[in-house]
């Protein structure tokens, strides 16, 4: 495991530029997910963010890094909404936990972040997986970096609730383990309140001389984050509506169950959908709420007739474009099988009739406005981060290739030096680069034994 | 291209069977058929791919009576004929998948547990024509397949190449006999009841097979040892019609396969055929490949190399091994001048042989070479290039209509027709929900 930690680290001293340098790639046409082309086209970054984009007689700052890029495909750095990559294990045993934070448990290391700079990704939503009642916090990143907090993008963003049942659970159960959680959640902050009520009064040397509920009541106003126990402080956040809600439901009745808890909850607003292949059953339901959908990498819905034993089978993300209601792609897995890539997921979507606009933004665009970063990445565009593919040729294409990949600006990958995929792509072994020389002179190697028979 | 799919596939299927305009009364299914064996259709496309290396842009291909009467840029068209544009779309052999383990009983099911050496059955009894494996294979192409035998035993059955569509009776093949050796672990393992001993499952009758990989080459070994004592003795304690059958292998009547995917096995495998004589073999799944190029060049071993990363492949969940392919393998073996072909083994979808062919494209290998692999090299290792597997006179007129190019990700097959007649149904998938 050395191995990947080397890559990682070579590729870390890659992508450090200084505050304040310059970055262009010039030539290349820019291909943008909403059909917009740029031929011979010039992409000017600075601090992170895109300040130019242009064609040939685009101004470059005198001190930018310049990446030649003619011939090829300039494409947005692509987003994984929904992941649980970097994760050894994707839930919790408790249902409830969201006092717990990914951060803890995402591997800089981990190989998947290394294959998502081969596969244009530049853009991570690291969240815990589906298998739970509320789940912790999940964490925004990029694939750079042998830390979490170098590569944190957006920390502790999402909390992952589920409707359908997690294992062991029935729906009714799962639905009162929601129930009850937020229900504990207010009678805790409601103690704390109390507590807290009298706690003032103390300080004022007053009594208290109302009622226990009539004293949580005026204390409410005086809890902060940090009188609750930390146990709780999550789920405060998640039900004061300020942190994003990541709602799984697999099942058609799922979401319609799911959007009337929001809806109880006052919720709905921060909610995204993660759905399954049978949400194409209720996909006027969710175009109702407006609020985004995560499809599942699976894109095609099979139900047995029970008369013919046939399949029915639906091409899910087709009806969404049908009914005009954005979508996110996921993949199934992450590598080197076709459906592990989000390109690949999209290249399905042509294939089955989706219009290549929807397909492409549902790998970009669509997939920053879940993560809620809509206005900051998805696009080549001046004022979006400079996190852009350079590929070998037109995005769904099975013969094109990442051949760099720059984030905020600062190129990260280059295809000629990944020395693991030579071997993933030849089965042989590559050598193992070797450090830096030091800058320093060395001292003079000790002379040579004498040989004797001289 | 894209949105016009269904609509062309409507158009070209509708044209193949269309009605003549003067004479509204010959619509009935059994007239269209018998219009279908007496004249002459011609398919025009904007590509033509035969399967051997040719293309044609654009291209025709001429069918008469579930034949390929002629294929190429203009061959001269019988009088007559009809002719159905199909515009943009491409023209391509039926695939030919050389290992299929879908059409079968369950995957276990299919497994023999009565002895681990059973060259005298035939797969072809097991083969289930009215699977739905067989549909969801002819939508996506593939029009031949050969149902290799069980690795659950360590000397299988012959396999059976039948056809995926058409009449039953017309499906079944005439392939190349072929046997297949399995002396990696999954036959020491696999199979349904009789697994090797564990603390549930005591030592008894049930689990006798072999538990290592040296168990299932001594077993191999000895099979051969057997046959070679019966021919001497002519008597033996052993099924006779298993031993004649490992003799008609020695003789080479019978071809054989190995079943290698880790590295050790293709050695191993090269290594016993020497000992028991065996002159020729093919390696099946061989996923490592491109370990032993030195070994399949110098002696000229056929591979049928895959699944690549198999999402969905019940067999390669249960194999348990630890094979990786080197994702450049195809190319590495065109380059090497070995022949190969692609399988999907069981997978289906996006598991399927076009994915396969399309993996090897992406993946260094030349377009006509990724689709020779799944047609005419497929066919001519099965013993069946002069009947499947190109577009060329006198073969039968299985073949695929894509709406782009082939194996692109973002095209697939429009219509499929096997002996002449569509068996793909463009209203069978993503119909009723998405038009």
């Amino acid at each position: 495991m050395i191995l990947p930690f080397l890559h990682a680290a070579s590729m870390l001293a890659a992508a450090v530029l200084p505050a304040g340098e310059a970055s262009a790639v010039r030539g290349g046409t820019v291909v943008n997910p909403d059909g917009s082309r740029i031929e011979n086209a010039v992409v000017v970054m600075q601090n992170g963010k895109i300040t130019a984009v242009g064609g040939a007689d685009t101004p470059i700052p005198a001190d930018a890094v310049v990446v030649e890029a003619a011939g090829k495909t300039l494409f947005p750095g692509m987003i994984l909404a929904h992941t649980q990559i970097g994760l050894d294990v994707p839930n919790e045993n408790v249902p409830v936990a969201p006092f717990v934070n990914v951060y803890d448990a995402i591997e800089p290391n981990s190989l998947e972040f290394e294959e998502c700079q081969r596969a244009g990704v530049a853009t991570i939503h690291v969240i815990q997986g589906n298998n739970t009642v509320i789940a912790g916090l999940s964490r925004i990143v990029k694939p750079v970096g042998d830390m979490v907090e170098y590569m944190t993008v957006r920390p502790d963003y999402a909390v992952k609730v589920s409707i359908t049942p997690r294992s062991g659970f029935n729906r009714m159960t799962q639905l009162a383990t929601l129930r009850a959680a937020f229900a504990d959640l207010a009678q805790h902050v409601s103690d704390v309140a109390e507590r807290r009520y009298e706690e003032e009064k103390k300080k004022k040397d007053e009594k208290v001389l109302v009622p226990p509920e009539e004293a949580s009541k005026e204390g409410m106003a005086l809890v902060t984050i940090d009188d609750l126990d930390a146990r709780w402080r999550t789920l405060w956040r998640v039900s004061k509506g300020e942190v994003p809600l990541f709602v799984h439901c697999d099942r058609a009745m799922d979401v319609l169950h799911g959007v009337e808890w929001l809806k109880e909850s006052k919720l709905l607003e921060k909610a995204v959908f993660v759905v399954g292949t049978e949400a194409w059953k209720v996909v006027n339901e969710l175009k109702a709420t407006g609020r985004p959908v995560i499809l599942s990498g699976n894109l095609v819905h099979k139900e047995p007739d029970p008369q013919t034993g046939k399949d029915r089978e639906t091409f899910v993300p087709k009806v969404f474009a049908d009914a005009q209601v954005p979508f996110v792609l996921q993949t199934v897995g992450f590598g080197f099988s076709p459906d592990g890539q989000l390109w690949y997921q999209a290249a399905r979507c042509v294939r089955e009739g989706v219009p290549r606009e929807s397909a492409l933004q549902a790998i970009t665009q669509w997939a920053a406005d879940a993560i809620g970063m809509g206005g900051e990445l998805g696009s080549i565009a001046v004022g979006k981060w400079g996190n852009v593919a350079i590929l070998s040729g037109d995005p769904l294409v099975q013969t094109t290739y990442v051949e760099k990949l720059l984030i905020e600006g600062k190129p990260v990958y280059d295809r000629a030096t990944d020395r693991r995929l030579k071997e993933i792509l030849t089965g042989e072994q590559q050598p193992v680069p070797q450090p830096p020389q030091s800058a320093t002179p060395q001292a003079t190697p000790p002379a040579a034994p004498p040989k004797k028979d001289q | 291209m894209t949105l016009a799919a269904p609509l062309l596939a409507a158009a070209i299927a509708g044209g193949l069977v269309a009605p003549r305009a003067d004479d509204p009364s010959q619509h009935s299914a059994a007239v269209l058929a018998q219009r279908l064996r007496t004249e002459a259709v011609v398919l025009q496309a904007a590509e033509v791919h035969t399967g051997d290396g040719n293309v044609f842009k654009p291209g025709v291909v001429v069918l008469l009576d579930g034949k390929v009467v002629a294929a190429g840029q203009a061959p001269p068209l019988p009088a007559g004929s009809r002719v159905v544009d199909c515009g943009k779309a491409t023209i391509t052999p039926g695939l030919v998948d050389a290992a299929c383990q879908l059409g079968v009983d369950d995957v276990q099911g299919y497994a023999e547990e009565s002895s681990e050496v059973i060259p005298q059955l035939d797969a072809a009894e097991s083969v289930d024509y009215f699977s739905r494996d067989f549909e969801r294979l002819a939508d996506e192409g593939v029009t031949t397949v050969y149902v290799t035998g069980s690795a659950a035993s360590v000397i299988s059955c012959k396999g059976a190449a039948v056809k995926t569509g058409g009449p039953i009776a017309a499906r079944k093949l005439a392939a190349k006999a072929c046997v297949k050796g399995t002396i990696g672990p999954e036959a020491s393992y696999r199979g349904g009841g009789n697994g090797p001993p564990n603390r549930f499952n005591p030592p008894s009758f049930h689990n006798r097979r072999p538990t290592t990989r040296m168990g299932a080459a001594w077993v191999f070994r000895t099979a051969f040892f057997d046959a070679r004592a019966f021919q001497e003795k002519g008597a033996t304690s052993e099924d006779p019609a298993a031993m004649k059958a490992l003799l008609d292998v020695l003789d080479g009547k019978v071809a054989l396969r190995m079943q290698a995917r880790e590295s050790l096995d293709f050695r191993s495998a090269a290594r016993l055929c020497d000992e028991v004589g065996v002159k020729n073999f093919t390696i099946e799944y061989g996923i490592e490949a491109a370990k032993n190029l030195d070994l399949l060049e110098s002696r000229k071993i056929p591979v049928i190399f895959g699944p690549v990363r198999p999402t969905d492949s019940r067999v390669a969940m249960q194999t348990f091994e630890d094979a990786t392919p080197a994702l450049t393998t195809p190319k590495l073996l065109a380059e090497h001048g070995v022949l190969f072909c692609l399988t999907a083994s069981d997978g289906i979808g996006e598991g399927g042989l076009a994915r396969q062919a399309g993996l090897a494209i992406r993946y260094g290998l030349d377009r006509e070479k990724a689709l020779k692999a799944v047609s005419g090299d497929a066919a001519a290792m099965l013993g069946l290039e002069s009947r499947v597997g190109r577009l060329a006179e006198g073969l039968d007129a299985d073949l695929v209509v894509w709406n782009g190019a082939p194996f692109d990700d973002a095209s697939k097959p429009i219509l499929v027709l096997i002996d002449g007649q569509p068996v793909f149904d463009p209203e069978h998938r993503f119909r009723k929900e998405n038009s």
